[in-house]
């Protein structure tokens, strides 16, 4: 008998192919979402492990079910603004900021940007399109200082996006 | 034991990408695979219980938070390059471009040959060294039975658990297919 056949012949038990190949495809198609899910799902992580509390408190304080957490840390879930928020009251932490003309952020001494070149129209709409949110983590830390060559500031571990070009924060 | 079609090249029912499934196991081995490193709860827990391990491979400052990240990264990247492959296979790309032999000394072809797969650190995106690993045995250029993975954080697999199980697997499966009479040179043959 030939391997084909062979390979047919233990085959035959299988329920029915994969469609793993479909389920990749999009998977590679929504990484950049998946990412920030999986930040904020690991930060979350980190801070229930340092201020030793457990997932199912974390859904009391919420007034969600223990599944919906479940979803939160294993960073399925598709995050509102107003998720965050709850989590971020719950655990006194920031997860997230907003860069912009009229951010809280823009003015305070902790945050201040060095002269710069100054961007093009184009240049800086597409940073406001693609970069109205960075996440506040010590992971941020880690994706700059891997990329050579680029000046990134970091303070309070916040990515001063204006000092980098569109194209090598898309690269972070 | 049964196998399970992951992928292949049209109209060939027995060439391509096929994992075992373990008894007991409502998922193959290379879907659970993926579906365990790309929970963020499952990686912050992996790293959590191999923090030492991982502050030798990544340095002192790594905290399961980042090491997770890291390392899904890595799952993201792997993945990727695994679904490139698949769909090149519809021409005439053979799955012996993203499997290489378990032993990185071995540079023959040997029947139900132990391979791994992993992000090719020499690419222009990764300039890391990888950790992940999916193993498989090789039946030929474009037939491959995936066994298992693992994150090797450890220079031999026999030297962590994690990996060592994965060498029994990698012999349990071997066993299970030579039991089937999957073992002969002119096997080999008959796909090539």
């Amino acid at each position: 008998m030939s391997l084909e056949g062979k390979f047919k012949k233990i085959a035959k038990d299988a329920t029915s192919s994969s469609n793993w190949q479909e389920e990749a495809a999009k998977r590679a198609a929504n990484i950049k979402s998946r990412k920030n899910s999986r930040l904020v799902a690991l930060r979350i992580l980190q801070v229930l492990k340092e201020q030793n509390i457990s997932q199912a408190e974390l859904a009391e304080k919420l007034s969600v079910s223990r599944q919906h957490i479940s979803k939160i840390v294993k960073g399925e879930e598709n995050f509102t603004f107003e998720t965050i928020e709850k989590i971020e009251n719950a655990l006194g932490i920031e997860l997230m900021t907003i860069h912009g003309p009229n951010s809280p952020m823009n003015g305070k001494d902790e945050y201040k940007s060095e002269t710069i070149p100054t961007p093009s129209v184009s240049y800086n709409f597409k940073i406001d399109l693609m970069l109205p949110l960075s996440l506040k983590s010590s992971n941020s830390m880690m994706l700059c200082q891997n990329i050579k060559g680029i000046q990134i500031l970091i303070n309070s571990n916040y990515i001063d996006i204006d000092k980098i070009g569109y194209r090598q924060f898309e690269n972070c | 034991m049964k196998l399970v079609y992951i992928f292949g090249p049209r109209n060939a029912e027995a060439e391509g990408l096929w994992a075992v499934q373990y008894p007991g196991d409502t998922l193959n081995i290379f879907e659970q695979i993926f579906k365990n490193w790309m929970d963020s709860e499952w990686m912050f827990n992996f790293c959590c219980e191999n923090i030492e391990l991982l502050k030798e491979n990544f340095g002192p400052e790594i905290t399961p938070e980042t090491g997770a990240d890291e390392l899904m990264d890595e799952v993201d990247e792997l993945e990727k390059e695994i679904l490139d492959a698949s769909l090149r296979m519809d021409r005439a790309t053979n799955l012996q471009s993203l499997f290489k032999p378990l032993d990185d000394m071995d540079k023959s072809i040997s029947i139900l040959q132990c391979s791994k797969a992993k992000v090719k650190a020499k690419g222009k995106k990764w300039g890391k060294s990888p950790r992940l690993r999916i193993y498989a045995i090789r039946i030929n250029a474009t037939t491959y039975v995936v066994t298992g993975g693992a994150i090797k954080l450890t220079h031999k697999m026999k030297d962590s658990k994690h990996t060592s199980d994965e060498l029994k697997k990698i012999k349990r499966v071997q066993a299970w297919l030579k039991s089937d009479d999957i073992a002969y040179p002119e096997d080999l043959k008959s796909l090539s």
